[in-house]
């Protein structure tokens, strides 16, 4: 069948092979004709160009272009036409040199459309109506006619292409891409193929031909554009010998040379193959056999196939021979090898990968109870547990390379014993077996595992120790974590266990905490970790806590489990427990620090009582932290001079005086800048830092007083002390030893400010230290009078020299009747108890006027003045100028009665200032009666209410009447404009409003000029 | 479903008859012209749709003489040649592998002219003796049937050809005119209808004129085989089928030719070149006067063949041409 098929493959590849180098040849061939055609050309060009210099000169000999016009015409016409045969021409122009003008035409055919004035020196032409190719040749006619040329054009045709380049070939001649000429004739133009200038072979007509071209020159066509003229040829792809032939040839020879093969080679092939197939059969019997030693038939099989020849078989049937011998030898020993194996306690077992037992000695069988030489699988003696880490181990040693691997693993309950036994196989790889040595470890492992379990518990209450809790802490704060739930962690300490352990003894103590152990082990879920830390003190991990109350649940029940009475071996023993609780991740920390804050949570409840439990607070906790933080900071702060006094001045505004200074702390932090004092003394106030601050202010107070003084300004100075500094009982000999260090500076110029609630403490000793600080020279203050709750009597009491009206209330009192009442009140007790009074918090000049006006010269703020440092105040002070409207009303003393004629000025301007910032789109702040009806804004409640009462007859009062129906008119229009969304119009008219407010104003202050002239006139008429 | 098929065949149907129509094969042939009566026909299959009827797409090339379109065909520009009879034997007896496919006409077409001036001087064809005869074509080696036929005349009148000088002409009213006026020739071989033209206007007379079909046969001896379809060998029998369709194409144009009027028959050529209404109008009373000059069907009259072979052999100037027989290159079908 090979050969049949090599029969037929062969020639097949003879034949193509044959081909193909025709084909080369024959392209050669091509490159051969097309060169010959390429130089033909050319000389067919020059032989053109010779019979036309010939055509020339027999028209000059003769004398033909020298008659006349139409004689010459006739001449010429007939010269050619007697000449056309052999010369070729088709055809012939007379021009004059000059100018190329046509004088004279001849055409054998229809004349083409050449233009009548010809460039000489084209060579190519086209007709493109004909589609016929002329060669044009233009010649100087020198003899007797000076300044004539005469253009011979010869067209191309089939014949041209006959004559040129190998006559056996056919050429074609194309323009561009269409066919014009053949040398075989027009109807041949049909074989040309496309893609005329590569080489290609093709069947035509039952014949194989070959084609091949190439580009001769370009030519302009009728649209002007240059168009290539190829020339193709085509011929016969010439086979020396026929295909057919050489594929029958080819046929022969190889029938031929099978047949020879097979005589000779086949026979000698087939006695090998005989001898070959002793040696199988000789190999087959070895293998199916019992391996006797070359029996009989291997014996006579293996010489059959030695066939007492020294050949190669020979040699090979001789080594088969030896092969088995020392197969059998092999066997024999490895047998022995086996018999001693079984002699070890230790299994040896061959298995796969997947843990199919293949071999095992006896020992496997005894180890998993099968009968003898039952081998099984892993899977169906190794308890499921132990089944994955098995065959983990197993894959391991496959897939990582590994040169061994060991594992421990359980194998299913002994039949006799009815218990799990601990195996130990350490597993190797050879080829795709695995070899392993399996061994017993049942009583060695049982040994590890108590003495484990004696390691990470404890001995009395088999509970997890401290050890094995923080294991067990880390693995379930991780999966807290990890599962975004809640982990309670509770510290339990038994409260009155030491009274046990006294009255009945340590035993009866160890049996308490067993009981203890039992009764928390009922209350708790299997999930959660109950150890004993030591002593009474046991740690409980509440693992997958919903929520807080969950928590407290489960504490309560463990609280009302514990106080049960126990009742151990007939004594009757009463104990309770306290809880220290802390819940993670809202405690967000270690193991270690939530075990603490339990405990610290623990001691809460101890100290609340006991048979209680507390949760650990977590915000408190960081606040303690941060405020040691900034405790820490501020007291380093003290000790690098980063803290700094600002001062404020507090003046007499009636006379423009300055009364002194408040000194304000701050802090010159390096990296935050000037940290201001609520930043960080509240975070003190409760720790000595606060004295070692207040005495620091101190001493730069008077420092600053006694620097003041150098320059001439006796300016006192005020400063704060907390209530921790001043309730210090050192409080004053260490205020003593301050003044001592400054004896050039008076007490009286220092001034301390204690907050109202600060006195309200301890009243006697408050009372008395200020008694004694004042004996001292140093005056005090009450600050931020008005927000504590301290009684007249307490004033009496405390006799501080000043006070000094909260802020709050003063900012307020412009727009806050009630503050307004609440600080004429202070300034009447101020007064009352002869006792000077300073408001704060004067932030406008009209403030500063109705303090005026109401008997409070002295005042602070930042309409005076923002606190600033030591080095700006000399330079303020000297610039300073009261408020010009103070000054104005600075001699007038107001009658409390006439304060409200000062109320409805700000009254007032508080509606108009309502009404633009509503334009502004603020929203409005008084209802709608208050805007619409000029009875019901507040103005008009003083208006027509206790202003028309006491000012009813003065005509300042009634000229304001007017004016203010017309605000209440342009106030709802601004308001109506703006809500229709007309805001250019709207603000037009807040100029209205704003011009009616300023006409208000001085007719109220025209009104006040009166009151005042009135007043002062009633005056002095008393 | 149906339907759908039988339109989608009438639609395909339609588009390869237009495929049909459009894909005509396209013919060379060569031919002295135009406008020359003798090969009438050629034109005419032109004019009247002959050749697209066959689904042939006929290109005339035109020459002066018969040689010249011999020598045309054999150098291959083109496939056919409708020349006279006597130069398909003299281009064969040349060593051209051309044959005589089908005959058209069977009368000798030609005149003799005169030229004007000389009327006085020569009265008959015997005093043209040493004179200078225009051919209208005439190769060294391969005479026109005009040539041999003037040769014949100038025989009978005892004239041997090497006594005379001749001198090709043209094809072309103008050629011939320049040729007389030139005094280049001072008798002339005249192709119809540029001989009457001439006489017309005075250039020529007439000395001898073989158009009625009468005067052929008696002064030859028979009808004769003067305008003959030829091919070469190769496309005889390389082509077999084109050949056949252009004798189809001839048969359907004589057919046609004999079936109506001179007058209908220069009415289809008239947009044909060489039959502006000038030569029209010299060329309907020859039509008129000489009927039967063309054959009514593309097949050999052996009588026709025989007359033009002995014709043929008795001017015969060298060995080869005496030694041609017709029987060598006439064919009738591939």
């Amino acid at each position: 069948m090979l050969l049949g098929a090599c029969s037929l493959i062969a020639p097949l590849v003879v034949m193509l092979v044959y081909q193909r180098h025709v084909s080369t040849l024959n392209q050669n061939e091509m490159g051969v004709y097309l060169d010959h055609l390429r130089t033909d050309l050319a000389h067919q060009e020059n032989i053109w160009d010779r019979a036309a210099d010939q055509v020339v000169s027999v028209i000059e000999w003769s004398g033909l272009v020298n008659e006349s016009q139409p004689e010459r015409d006739a001449r010429l016409t007939a010269f050619f036409i007697a000449n056309s045969v052999a010369s070729s021409f088709s055809g012939a122009k007379l021009t004059r040199s000059s100018d190329g003008k046509v004088l004279y035409e001849y055409w054998a055919t229809d004349p083409p459309p050449i233009a009548s004035t010809v460039i000489a020196n084209v060579t190519l032409w086209l007709d493109p109506h004909q589609n016929t190719l002329y060669s044009s040749y233009a010649k100087v006619l020198h003899a007797q006619s000076q300044g004539l040329t005469l253009i011979l054009y010869r067209p191309w045709d089939n014949a041209t292409l006959k004559a040129i380049g190998d006559p056996t070939v056919t050429k074609f001649m194309l323009l561009d891409r269409m066919p014009l000429l053949s040398s075989d004739g027009p109807l041949s133009l049909k074989t040309l193929q496309s893609g005329t200038d590569d080489y290609q072979e093709f069947d035509t007509h039952g014949s194989r031909r070959q084609q091949q071209g190439f580009v001769y020159k370009k030519v302009t066509d009728s649209k002007g554009q240059q168009v290539p003229i190829r020339f193709a040829i085509q011929g016969a792809v010439e086979y020396t010998v026929p295909v057919m032939v050489v594929f029958g040839l080819s046929v022969g020879l190889c029938i031929l040379f099978g047949a020879l093969l097979f005589m000779t080679v086949g026979r000698w092939l087939g006695r090998v193959g005989a001898r070959v197939d002793y040696m199988a059969k000789a190999a087959a019997f070895f293998q199916t056999g019992d391996r006797p030693h070359c029996s009989k038939e291997i014996r006579q099989c293996l010489q059959a196939a030695e066939g007492g020849r020294n050949d190669q078989i020979g040699a090979v049937t001789r080594e088969l021979g030896s092969l088995m011998e020392m197969a059998v030898s092999h066997d024999a020993a490895q047998k022995t090898y086996l018999n001693t194996l079984e002699l070890l306690q230790d299994a040896v077992i061959e298995c796969t990968p997947a843990g199919r037992i293949l071999k095992a000695t006896h020992a496997w069988s005894r180890m998993v109870c099968l009968e003898d030489r039952e081998l099984g699988q892993f899977s169906e003696v190794v308890v499921q547990p132990d089944q994955a880490i098995l065959f983990e181990q197993l894959r391991l040693l496959e897939s990582e390379n590994l040169p061994q691997v060991t594992c421990r693993f359980r194998i299913k309950q002994s039949r006799t014993t009815g218990e799990d036994r601990w195996l130990e196989g350490r597993f190797t790889q050879q080829n795709s077996h695995i070899h392993g040595l399996v061994r017993d470890i049942t009583h060695d492992h049982l040994q590890e595992q108590r003495i484990n379990h004696l390691a990470l518990h404890d001995a009395l209450t088999d509970l997890p120790n401290r050890t094995l809790l923080t294991d067990r802490f880390e693995k379930a704060i991780a999966m807290a974590s990890r599962q975004k739930r809640q982990m309670g962690v509770c510290l339990i300490d038994l409260d009155g266990f030491k009274a046990i352990n006294d009255n009945f003894g340590h035993q009866g103590g160890d049996r308490l905490l067993q009981e203890v152990t039992r009764r928390l082990s009922l209350v708790i879920r299997g999930e959660d970790t109950l150890a004993r830390l030591g002593g009474d003190e046991f740690a409980l991990i509440f693992n997958n806590v919903q929520d807080a109350d969950e928590l407290q649940s489960a504490v309560q029940r463990i609280l009302s489990s514990l106080s049960q009475s126990f009742d151990i071996d007939g004594q009757h023993m009463q104990i309770s427990a306290s809880i220290g609780v802390t819940l993670y991740p809202s405690d967000d920390a270690d193991a270690d620090t939530l075990l603490r804050h339990a405990d610290q949570a623990m001691y809460q409840a101890k100290q609340a009582g006991r048979n209680r439990f507390c949760f650990f607070d977590v915000v408190l906790d960081q606040n303690i932290r941060v405020n040691m933080r900034t405790l820490e900071r501020v007291r380093e702060a003290l000790q690098h001079d980063e803290m700094r006094l600002y001062y404020q001045p507090k003046v007499n505004m009636r006379t423009g005086a300055v009364q002194g200074f408040e000194a304000l702390l701050r802090w010159q932090h390096p990296q935050d800048g000037l940290v201001p004092p609520l930043n960080f003394l509240p975070q003190v106030e409760q720790s000595d830092v606060i004295v070692d601050i207040g005495e620091w202010v101190m001493e730069n107070a008077l420092r600053q007083i006694s620097s003041w003084s150098e320059q001439g300004a006796t300016w006192p100075v005020s400063v704060n002390i907390a209530a921790r500094h001043f309730h210090r009982t050192d409080f004053l000999p260490r205020l003593r030893a301050i003044l001592e260090r400054h004896p050039n500076v008076s007490p009286r110029l220092l001034n301390i400010e204690i907050l109202e609630s600060v006195a309200l403490g301890d009243l006697d000793a408050v009372c008395a230290l200020i008694r004694e600080c004042q004996a001292l020279g140093v005056g005090f203050s009450l600050d931020d009078f008005g927000t504590g709750y301290s009684s007249l009597s307490y004033l009496k009491i405390l006799r501080a020299d000043t006070l000094k009206i909260d802020q709050s209330f003063v900012r307020q009192m412009l727009t806050d009747r009630d503050d307004l009442t609440l600080v004429e009140s202070v300034i009447n007790i101020a007064r009352l108890f002869k006792i000077d009074v300073v408001a704060e918090g004067v932030e406008t000049a009209d403030h500063g006027t109705l303090l005026l006006r109401m008997g409070c010269d002295v005042a602070q703020g930042y309409g005076i003045a923002r606190p600033m440092p030591e080095a700006d105040t000399f330079q303020w002070a000297s610039r300073y100028l009261p408020d010009p409207r103070w000054t104005q009303w600075a001699d007038v003393e107001w009658e409390w009665s006439d304060l409200p004629l000062l109320m409805a000025q700000h009254d007032h301007e508080a509606w108009v200032k309502q009404v633009l910032l509503a334009v502004e789109g603020v929203p409005l702040a008084i209802s709608g009666a208050q805007l619409l009806d000029h009875h019901q804004c507040r103005f008009g409640h003083w208006y027509y209410g206790p202003g028309r009462e006491r000012y009813g007859h003065l005509t300042e009062f009634t000229d304001i009447e007017s004016v203010h129906e017309q605000v209440h008119r342009i106030g709802p229009a601004i308001i109506e404009l703006q809500q229709k969304g007309e805001l250019e119009q709207a603000r037009l008219l807040c100029n209205s409003l704003l011009e009616l407010k300023h006409t208000i104003l001085l007719r109220l202050d025209a009104l006040q000029e009166s009151v005042i002239t009135i007043s002062t006139r009633q005056a002095v008429c008393a | 479903m149906h339907k759908c098929f039988f339109r989608l065949f009438v639609v395909l149907s339609l588009l390869v008859s237009a495929g049909n129509a459009f894909g005509l094969q396209s013919i060379v042939l060569a031919v002295p012209g135009p406008g020359s009566l003798v090969y009438l026909p050629v034109q005419l299959a032109q004019a009247i749709g002959a050749d697209r009827a066959e689904g042939l797409d006929l290109k005339l090339r035109y020459f002066a003489g018969g040689p010249m379109a011999m020598r045309d065909l054999d150098n291959r520009n083109s496939d056919f040649a409708v020349v006279g009879m006597p130069a398909i034997a003299s281009a064969r007896a040349d060593g051209m592998a051309v044959l005589a496919v089908g005959q058209l006409s069977q009368v000798a077409m030609v005149s003799l002219m005169l030229r004007s001036d000389l009327r006085d001087r020569v009265k008959t064809i015997a005093q043209l003796k040493g004179m200078r005869i225009g051919m209208n074509s005439s190769t060294r080696t391969a005479r026109s049937t005009s040539q041999m036929l003037v040769e014949d005349l100038l025989a009978r009148a005892g004239i041997q050809s090497t006594e005379v000088q001749f001198v090709p002409t043209g094809q072309s009213r103008e050629a011939q005119r320049a040729a007389l006026q030139s005094k280049t020739v001072d008798a002339m071989m005249g192709d119809e209808p540029f001989a009457s033209e001439m006489t017309r206007s005075g250039h020529a007379i007439l000395l001898a004129d073989l158009y009625a079909p009468r005067t052929s046969a008696s002064l030859l001896g028979g009808p004769f085989v003067h305008a003959a379809l030829s091919t070469r060998e190769d496309v005889f029998s390389g082509h077999p089928e084109t050949v056949r369709n252009v004798q189809r194409m001839f048969d359907r144009t004589l057919q046609w030719l004999a079936k109506h009027s001179p007058s209908e028959v220069l009415d289809a050529l008239s947009k044909q070149p060489g039959y502006d209404t000038h030569s029209i109008n010299s060329t309907l009373p020859v039509l008129e006067r000489n009927p039967g000059m063309y054959t009514s069907r593309l097949a050999w009259d052996d009588e026709a063949v025989a007359v033009t072979e002995r014709f043929f052999l008795s001017v015969a100037s060298d060995v080869s041409e005496k030694r041609l027989r017709f029987s060598d290159f006439v064919r009738t079908a591939p």
